[in-house]
C-alpha cells in the first residue's frame, strides 16, 4: 500500500501545504516571542536606530572595543559587568581588570567565538554602529535570536558622542555621572570656543587630514562625515575637503596643492604612538619627510612653516573632547600659549583610566 | 602579382592604417589628459603651452606637470600596453580566450607581498618608501619562478598552467585572507586601498624604469609572433608541423607575460580588465595575426588605461575613482556591446 | 630511388598498450604510400612519431640520412609537414593567413612577395580562391580540411604526412584532393613523397604507389595495392569478406560484403 500519493500533482499540493504550515508555525513562534518580551523599564535606542528595552540594568555585558569600555569607565560603571571582551584589550597596564576576561571576538572584523560567547552569557553585546569593517547587521541577526541585545554604539563620532554616552548612562542608571561628564565637556569646549571665537572664517587655518591608508603618491583624505572634520572645525580650523561625501576618499594630489593648506595632519593609528607607545623607530619623522618631498609640496604653506603633525588614535575616540585643546593649540599656537593643554590629556587618563599618561600622542614635524 | 596577393597586401595596409589611427587617437587623448587636473592654474591651454615651451612655468606648475601628471599618464600608457600585450600572449599560447595576466597567479603573488608588508611589516626593503612595492614585486617574481619551473616539466600542457595559476591564486588568497583576519582594522583598510590600483604611485624615475623594462621586452614578444600564430590557430600538433615548439613557446611567452605583469602591478596595485579585454577588442578590428595583434593590443591597452584614469580623475574631481574600478565600469559594458555587435558576423 | 625516411625497430606504447612493435618501414621519393588498418591500429601514432610530435620508446628514425632527433625542429619542418585531420581552436584567422603559416619555416619574420605568391598559387591549385579572405572558423569541416592541406602544400616539404586527409570531404572533393596530392608527388622534378594514414581503402587502392597494412603493431604487408589488398588480408585485418574488382585503367576496387565471425545468437531488439 502506498502512503505517499503516486500522483505528481497531489504530491505537489501536499508539499506546498507542508511548507505553508511550517512557515505559519515559525511565524507564529517569532511573533509570539516579540509579544512575550516585556516592555521593560529601560528603553534605549542605539546608533543604528534599533530600540532595546530592559527590565533592569544589565549585569553581563560583552564589549568589543576599547572606546565603549572607556565610556563605561568614564561613567563609573562597575567593571565586573563586563564578562567578555575583544582582542583590542591587549594592553594590560591600561586594562588590568580584563586580564582573565574571555575574548569573544578577536577584532572588529573577525568571527565571533560562539563557545566563548555562550560561556560568558552576556545580555548585551556592544559593537560599532557605522564602522566599515564591522557587519553590525550580521552580528545582530546572529545574536538577537539567542536573546543577546546588540547595542550599536560608535563613540567616535563627534556629533553623536553625547547621545551615545547617554545611552550607556540610561542603561546603567548613571545619569548623574553622565551629567558631570557633560559639564566637564562643556567646560573644555567653552575654553576652546572662547579663545577661537573671535577669528573669522577666512582666518581659520586650512587643514588637510590624511587617512592611514594614504600612500606617498596616492593620498586618501578624511572628508565630510569624519569626526575629524568636526574636531578640526571645533578647534578653529577648516578641513578643506569637508564638502566631499563620505568618511574618506582618494583625492588628486593636485587638489591638495591647489588648496595650499596651512596645516597637514595625519591619522596616526598605524604609527607607534598613543598610550604607552613612543615611536621608537622614528617612523613619524620619516613619514613626514616623505610627505615634504612630494612634488610641489615644498611650496605648500604647511610644509614651509613645518606645520605637519601625526595624531594618535585616542584623539578620534571618547578622548576627543579632552584632546580638543591640544588640537586647538596646534592650530592656533598663539591663542593657547598660556594653556597647558597636556593637562587635559593627563587628567583624562588619571581620572578615567586611573593611570599616569605615558607615551607620545602627537608627532610634530621637525624641520631640519 | 596576382589579385589574391594584392588583396592581402591591401588588407594589411588597411589594418596598419586602423592601428595608426588608434595610436594617434591615443596620443591625442594623452595630451588631453595632460591638461586635466584639479589645479586651478593649469588648465588645458596653459599645459599645452608649457609643454611646447611657449609659456614659462612656475616651479609649482612644472612640478605638477612633470612630476605628477606626466609620470601618471606615461604609466597609463606603458602599464596598459604591458598588461594588454601580456594578456594577448597568454591567450594565444594557452589557447584560451578567457585568460588574463591575472590568471597565472602573478597578481595574487603581488597582493600577498603587499599583505606581508602592510600587515606583518615584513619586507625585502623595510623602512623604505618602496617597502610595499619591493615586496609585491619580489613575491610576484616567486610566481614567475614557479612558472619557469613548470615550463621545464616534460609534459606540461596549457591546461596545467591555468590550473597551477588558479592554485596559486587560491593559496595566496588563503594566506592573505588569514592575514586580513588577524590584521587590525587599520591594516585591513590599508590593504584594501592598496588593492584598488592607482597609476600615480610610481614617480617619474620608477615609471621610466618600468618603461624601459616593458619596451625592452616588446620586441621579444614580437619575435615570437609566428609561433604564437601557429600555436593559437592550430594547437600543439599543428604547431609542431609548422616548426614551432609548443612547450618552449608556451614557457617563454608565459615567463614574458608574467614578468611584464609583475613589473606593472607591483607598482600600481591590482588592475584587471585591460589584459583580458584589450586583446579581444584588437582581434575584432585586426584579427588574430600576432604580428599585428601585439602592437594593436598594446595601443588599445594604453588607450583604455589613459581613458579610464582620466575619466576617474575628472568625473568627480577632486575625488579620484581608482583606475581599476573605472576600467570595469566603462569597459565592461563597452566590451559587452562590441562582442554582441560582432556576434556571428564577419569582422 | 633514394630513401627519404627510414624507420627501424620502432616501438611505441600508450601507457601499457604496446601500439607499435618493432616496426620497420621506408619511404622513397616520388612515392605515395598509404597506411591502412583498423581503428586504434596506430596509424596516426606512427605518423606522429615521424614528426617529433610523439617520442617513440625505441627505434631509429632517419630522414635524409640524419637521425630524426638530431634535426632542429624548424629545419625538420622544411622537409616534413604533418597534416592533422582537423584543427580546432578558439581563435581564427583568414584562410590566406592560415595557409601563410606554412611559409613560417622558410622565413625569418617578414614575408616576401614569393611567400604570398606561393600561398596564392596553392589556393588556386586546390580550388580555394573563393575562400582566401574568409575566416577559417566560418568554413565547413571539409573546407577547413582542404585549407590545412593547402598550408602543408605552401610549406613545400619533401615529405607530406597526411592523417585522414579525406575524412571530412565530399566524394568529389575526395577524388580531387587525392588527384592533386598525387600530382604533387608524381612531378619528377619535385622529389616529393607522401605517407597517408587513411581509412578509405578504396581511395588508398586507387591512388597509392604502395600500401602498408598495419595490424597489431606490425606491418604485415608492404607492396602495391594489388599485392596487399587481397581478400585474405582484408579478412584477417578488418574481419570482413570482400571482392576485388579490376578497374580501368589500372587500379583495383574493393567491394565490402559482410562482417565475419558474427556470433549467431538470438538477439532481441532492445528499444
Amino acid at each position: 500500500m502506498d502512503l505517499v500519493p503516486m500522483n505528481i500533482s497531489k504530491l505537489a499540493v501536499f508539499q506546498a501545504a507542508l511548507i505553508l504550515f511550517c512557515s505559519f508555525g515559525v511565524y507564529q513562534y517569532s511573533v509570539q516571542e516579540e509579544n512575550d518580551a516585556d516592555r521593560g523599564a529601560i528603553i534605549v535606542i542605539d546608533s543604528n536606530g534599533v530600540e532595546h528595552s530592559f527590565v533592569e540594568s544589565p549585569t553581563r555585558v560583552a564589549i568589543t572595543n576599547t572606546y565603549a569600555a572607556t565610556v563605561i569607565r568614564m561613567l563609573d560603571v562597575e567593571s565586573d559587568v563586563i564578562v567578555g571582551i575583544s582582542g583590542d584589550f591587549y594592553d594590560s597596564s591600561l586594562w588590568p581588570e580584563f586580564i582573565d576576561t574571555p575574548i569573544i571576538q578577536q577584532s572588529a572584523h573577525s568571527e565571533i567565538d560562539f563557545e566563548a560567547l555562550l560561556d560568558a552569557r552576556p545580555e548585551v553585546y556592544i559593537v560599532f554602529a557605522t564602522n566599515g569593517m564591522v557587519d553590525t547587521n550580521a552580528i545582530r541577526e546572529k545574536l538577537e535570536p539567542v536573546g543577546i541585545r546588540v547595542l550599536a554604539l560608535d563613540f567616535y563620532k563627534y556629533d553623536n558622542l553625547r547621545y551615545e554616552i547617554n545611552v550607556i548612562a540610561k542603561l546603567f542608571s548613571k545619569e548623574k555621572e553622565a551629567n558631570d561628564l557633560f559639564v566637564e565637556f562643556d567646560e573644555i569646549e567653552s575654553l576652546v570656543e572662547d579663545r577661537i571665537g573671535g577669528i573669522s572664517e577666512t582666518s581659520r587655518p586650512r587643514v588637510v587630514m590624511e587617512h592611514h591608508a594614504s600612500l606617498t603618491r596616492d593620498p586618501v583624505v578624511l572628508t565630510g562625515t569624519s569626526q575629524w572634520t568636526d574636531l578640526i572645525q571645533k578647534a578653529g580650523g577648516k578641513n578643506i575637503f569637508a564638502d566631499l561625501p563620505g568618511h574618506t576618499t582618494h583625492v588628486d594630489m593636485e587638489a591638495i596643492l591647489d588648496g595650499n593648506p596651512d596645516v597637514l595632519m595625519f591619522d596616526g593609528i598605524t604609527f607607534d604612538i598613543g598610550f604607552n607607545a613612543f615611536d621608537e623607530g622614528n617612523d613619524c619623522q620619516t613619514h613626514m619627510n616623505f610627505i615634504a618631498e612630494r612634488p610641489g609640496f615644498d611650496e605648500l604653506k604647511a610644509v614651509q612653516s613645518g606645520s605637519m603633525m601625526i595624531m594618535s588614535g585616542e584623539f578620534a575616540g571618547p578622548m576627543m573632547i579632552h584632546g580638543l585643546p591640544t588640537l586647538a593649540k596646534l592650530l592656533h599656537p598663539s591663542l593657547f600659549e598660556d594653556i597647558d593643554t597636556e593637562y587635559y590629556l593627563d587628567n583624562y587618563f588619571i581620572k578615567y583610566h586611573d593611570i599616569d599618561r605615558v607615551g607620545k600622542f602627537v608627532c610634530e614635524f621637525e624641520k631640519v | 602579382m596576382d589579385s589574391i596577393s594584392e588583396k592581402h597586401i591591401e588588407n594589411g595596409k588597411t589594418q596598419f592604417l586602423m592601428v595608426l589611427i588608434l595610436g594617434i587617437i591615443t596620443v591625442f587623448l594623452s595630451l588631453f589628459a595632460m591638461g586635466q587636473g584639479s589645479s586651478s592654474n593649469l588648465d588645458m591651454m596653459s599645459t599645452i603651452n608649457i609643454i611646447l615651451g611657449l609659456e614659462a612655468a612656475t616651479e609649482l606648475q612644472s612640478d605638477i606637470i612633470w612630476k605628477l601628471r606626466f609620470p601618471r599618464i606615461l604609466m597609463a600608457i606603458i602599464g596598459g600596453a604591458a598588461l594588454a600585450v601580456a594578456g594577448s600572449l597568454m591567450q594565444g599560447c594557452l589557447g584560451n580566450p578567457l585568460v588574463s595576466p591575472l590568471t597565472l597567479g602573478v597578481a595574487s603573488g603581488a597582493a600577498l607581498g603587499a599583505a606581508f608588508a602592510i600587515v606583518l611589516g615584513v619586507s625585502v626593503l623595510p623602512y623604505s618608501n618602496l617597502a610595499i612595492v619591493a615586496n609585491a614585486f619580489f613575491f610576484s617574481l616567486i610566481v614567475v619562478a614557479i612558472i619557469i619551473q613548470l615550463g621545464s616539466l616534460r609534459s606540461i600542457s596549457a591546461e596545467s598552467y591555468i590550473l597551477v595559476g588558479i592554485a596559486i591564486t587560491f593559496i595566496s588568497g588563503a594566506v592573505v585572507s588569514t592575514m586580513q583576519y588577524f590584521a587590525t582594522d587599520a591594516q585591513l583598510s590599508q590593504l584594501a586601498h592598496w588593492s584598488f590600483g592607482s597609476l600615480s604611485r610610481p614617480d617619474l624615475i620608477q615609471v621610466l624604469a618600468i618603461s624601459i623594462a616593458v619596451l625592452g621586452l616588446m620586441p621579444t614578444a614580437m619575435k615570437w609572433s609566428w609561433d604564437l600564430n601557429a600555436l593559437s590557430i592550430g594547437g600543439d600538433e599543428f604547431a609542431i608541423s609548422t616548426g614551432v615548439n609548443p612547450a618552449e613557446t608556451r614557457r617563454n611567452m608565459l615567463i614574458l607575460s608574467a614578468f611584464m605583469t609583475s613589473v606593472v602591478i607591483a607598482f600600481t596595485g591590482l588592475i584587471g580588465f585591460v589584459g583580458l579585454a584589450a586583446p579581444h577588442m584588437s582581434r575584432l578590428i585586426i584579427g588574430n595575426d600576432y604580428r599585428k595583434l601585439i602592437p594593436c593590443s598594446a595601443i588599445f591597452g594604453a588607450f583604455l588605461m589613459v581613458f579610464a584614469d582620466t575619466l576617474g580623475r575628472t568625473l568627480f574631481a577632486p575625488i579620484v575613482i581608482p583606475v581599476g574600478i573605472m576600467l570595469s565600469i566603462i569597459g565592461g559594458p563597452f566590451f559587452m556591446y562590441l562582442l554582441l555587435a560582432n556576434r556571428g558576423g564577419k569582422k | 630511388m633514394t630513401e627519404i625516411i627510414d624507420v627501424t625497430n620502432l616501438n611505441f606504447s600508450w601507457g601499457n598498450n604496446h601500439v607499435l612493435k618493432d616496426l620497420n618501414l621506408n619511404l622513397k621519393e616520388n612515392e605515395l604510400v598509404s597506411i591502412i588498418g583498423i581503428n586504434g591500429a596506430g596509424k596516426s601514432t606512427l605518423l606522429k612519431c615521424l614528426n617529433r610530435i610523439l617520442k617513440p620508446d625505441s627505434g631509429e628514425i632517419s630522414i635524409f640520412g640524419k637521425e630524426l632527433s638530431d634535426v632542429d625542429l624548424i629545419e625538420l619542418s622544411k622537409h616534413i609537414s604533418y597534416v592533422p585531420q582537423s584543427i580546432r581552436s578558439n581563435f581564427s584567422m583568414d584562410v590566406f593567413d592560415v595557409v601563410l603559416l606554412g611559409r613560417r619555416p622558410h622565413i625569418q619574420w617578414m614575408i616576401a612577395g614569393e611567400d604570398r605568391e606561393k600561398v596564392s598559387k596553392t589556393l588556386r591549385y586546390l580550388n580555394l580562391e573563393e575562400f582566401a579572405f574568409r575566416r577559417f572558423d566560418q568554413l565547413s569541416g571539409g573546407e577547413r580540411q582542404r585549407v590545412i592541406i593547402a598550408k602543408a602544400v605552401a610549406q613545400d616539404p619533401a615529405v607530406y604526412l597526411f592523417d585522414e586527409p579525406t575524412s571530412d570531404l565530399d566524394l568529389k572533393n575526395q577524388i580531387e584532393i587525392m588527384k592533386r596530392i598525387k600530382e604533387l608527388i608524381s612531378a619528377p622534378e619535385s622529389s616529393k613523397s607522401a605517407l597517408i594514414a587513411i581509412h578509405d581503402i578504396n581511395i588508398a587502392a586507387r591512388f597509392s604507389d604502395r600500401i602498408l597494412l598495419l595490424h597489431e603493431g606490425r606491418i604485415i604487408a608492404d607492396g602495391t595495392p594489388q599485392e596487399v589488398l587481397t581478400t585474405k588480408n582484408i579478412a584477417e585485418v578488418f574481419n570482413v569478406t570482400s571482392e576485388i574488382v579490376n578497374m580501368h585503367p589500372n587500379y583495383i576496387r574493393i567491394i565490402i560484403k559482410d562482417e565475419i565471425n558474427e556470433k549467431k545468437t538470438n538477439r532481441t531488439v532492445i528499444l
